[in-house]
């Protein structure tokens, strides 16, 4: 008798069923953002470089000679002198580019910005007989809408190209870009060292927040006692109201902040940037007593890492972490000394500061901070594992932009 | 002034959630319809709405690598892209696009010299004598997926759409530009050829 009998054939659905069960690919959502950014930059090329129909060919043909002589007249004739357009203030339109060349020029974009952006405009042309508009932005936010439909603008800054059609708003500090949105459109951004993005409409790119710049958070200080205190001799320090110290308290979150003036901040920092109220208020200088070298070490960091000095900051808060003076201000310096580090592009060192600083203060409230950082340090030179072990200590911390941050690191590995 | 190090990295993209909406109120044979005419922003949103079914169809249909199933994937939604214009709202976007991802994959086999039997990913099944239950399926979805990669292609595309994604007939004939009882006849073929598969095993 044969086994036939004993195995019933599998129904149709049945056997859909089982065809189910085997194996299906979904992808990471990083490896679906990169299909997804790939497929809008073809899709954008493939629009903008339709495919030559062969009636139209002799015309191209036509029409390219009378583009390459249209630029050997741009080359020779059309130089923009001086600054083009340089600085606009609260610019809306400026004119046609360098029109004086008596041949058809690239329809000015629409370029709206306050006074207190800078950038300049200047045609281009990219050797295929077309020509265009490049905007450079060295600074300010812009929003940039293209002549037409169609029309591409391209925004260049030291670091990045951007290539927008549509509606973008740009967002540029130090010659570096720090933010795109589309509005309507969409964008290529190539940022330098990086994997081209396309923005469609309604997509925001910003700029990856530099750990350090995250990272500042005031340390902790004891608890405020009004006192009127003289301005700091050695360090530069505001003229504002401190706080009396007795000694820092290290775990005691360092945001009372109501009922301590703070300095003016010199000038809207860009996104990312400490702002005022985060920074911390170096407890020293009371009335009752000299700082320790410790107090004023730390002092002075934190004002070079203010002032951007990073290098200068990281010698001097590594002096106050080395010092013998309080252990948990001493603490505390090591962890803003791997900031200062970590901002000097020292990541080695920073490393070390952020192990040695995780190490000297196991019930610091900095540790999800510090764990955080140090993680992102060695996932970026390729260690995943030893960064994720790092992230994943972050993800029970008190503060939920830590617990966001690990996450994200996790995410990125 | 120095000015800190830039950190090289890429961070994921952050929608602007109301603009996002807005593409998402918008049915499928309207995204389409603005890829027709260039909106690139629509074949965004038609991607979110429907890569991973075209990811689950592609990788029934082709067991590779993760990379050349994506390759395959933003071929397909580019093919949507420049046919968009020729899209008839008889069908259903997604059966349409599922049309598009088979031919893509045909295409691929064919212009591809190295048509791997890549079943790595299955796990083989353990010699255990005599097969508990759980063997006997493990055993069962081996030859299941071996038999499957063996169907020749226009069946094995006929038998995943029709019945692994349930693509009704006539939009599934459609998409694929063949008859209904062509459609028929071939889904037909490879059930028994399944089904032999299967109960070869078990004998």
């Amino acid at each position: 008798m044969s086994d036939d009998t004993t195995h019933p054939v599998p129904s149709d659905a049945a056997l859909a069923d089982l065809a189910r069960e085997l194996p299906t690919h979904a992808p990471d959502d990083t490896r679906r953002e990169a299909v997804r950014s790939s497929l809008l930059a073809a899709a954008s090329a493939d629009r903008a470089a339709p495919r030559p129909r062969w009636p139209l060919v002799g015309a191209g043909f036509a029409a390219g000679a009378l583009a390459a002589a249209a630029i050997v007249l741009v080359v020779v004739r059309a130089r923009p002198s001086g600054s083009p357009n340089a600085s606009s203030p609260g610019a809306a339109t400026p004119g046609a580019p360098v029109a004086s060349s008596g041949i058809a020029m690239p329809p000015a974009a629409r370029i709206d910005a306050p006074a207190s952006a800078s950038f300049e405009r200047e045609l281009v042309h990219d050797g295929s007989g077309h020509v265009g508009e490049l905007v450079r932005v060295h600074a300010g936010t812009l929003h940039v809408a293209s002549a037409r439909a169609g029309e591409h603008v391209q925004l260049a800054t030291a670091d990045a190209r951007v290539d927008g059609e549509g509606e973008v708003d740009v967002e540029v500090a130090g010659d570096q870009l720090r933010a795109v949105s589309v509005r309507s459109g969409s964008a290529t951004l190539r940022v330098r060292d990086q994997q081209m993005v396309v923005l469609a409409a309604g997509q925001t790119w910003k700029a990856p927040v530099i750990t350090a710049e995250v990272d500042v958070v005031a340390p902790p200080v004891a608890t405020p006692v009004p006192v009127r205190v003289v301005a700091v001799p050695t360090v530069d320090q505001p003229t504002v109201e401190k706080r009396a110290v007795e000694k820092p308290a290290v775990e005691k979150p360092a945001v009372e902040k109501s009922a301590v003036e703070r300095p003016a901040t010199p000038e809207t920092p860009p996104p990312g940037e400490p702002v005022a109220h985060d920074e911390p208020a170096p407890a020293i200088g009371s009335g009752a007593r000299a700082p320790t070298a410790t107090e004023q070490h730390f002092a002075a960091g934190w004002a070079l890492l203010k002032r951007g000095n990073a290098a200068e900051a990281a010698r001097e808060l590594g002096t106050a972490a080395d010092s013998d003076g309080d252990p948990a201000l001493a603490a505390d310096a090591r962890y803003f000394q791997a900031v200062a580090l970590s901002r000097a592009g020292r990541k080695t060192e920073a490393e070390r500061a952020l192990v040695a600083f995780l190490d000297r203060a196991p019930h610091s409230i900095r540790r999800g901070r510090a764990a955080v950082m140090l993680g992102k340090l060695i996932a970026e030179r390729g260690d995943a594992k030893s960064a994720r072990a790092w992230f994943e200590s972050a993800l029970g911390d008190a503060d939920p932009a830590v617990v966001a941050a690990a996450r994200t690191g996790l995410a990125s590995l | 002034m120095t000015r800190p190090e830039r950190a090289g990295q890429i961070v994921p993209l952050r929608r602007v959630e109301e603009r996002r909406a807005a593409s998402s109120d918008l049915s499928d044979e309207a995204l389409l319809a603005a890829c027709g005419v260039g909106d690139t922003a629509a074949l965004g949103a038609l991607f979110d709405r429907h890569h991973e079914a075209i990811y689950r169809l592609i990788s029934r249909l082709l067991r590779t690598d993760a990379s050349e199933i994506d390759d395959l994937v933003q071929q397909t939604f580019l093919a949507a892209w420049r046919a968009a214009k020729k899209f008839s709202s008889r069908g259903a976007v997604r059966s349409y696009l599922f049309g598009i991802a088979a031919n893509t994959v045909r295409h691929h086999i064919r212009s591809s010299v190295r048509r791997r039997a890549a079943l790595a990913d299955i796990p083989p099944p353990p010699a255990a004598h005599p097969p508990d239950a759980a063997t006997a399926r493990a055993q069962e979805l081996h030859r299941l997926a071996i038999a499957l990669e063996q169907l020749p292609d226009d069946l094995r595309i006929v038998y995943v759409m029709c019945e692994l994604e349930e693509v009704p007939g006539v939009e599934a004939a459609r998409a694929l530009g063949l008859r209904a009882g062509t459609l028929g006849r071939r889904l037909h073929e490879a059930r028994r050829a399944l089904r032999e598969a299967i109960e070869g095993g078990t004998r």
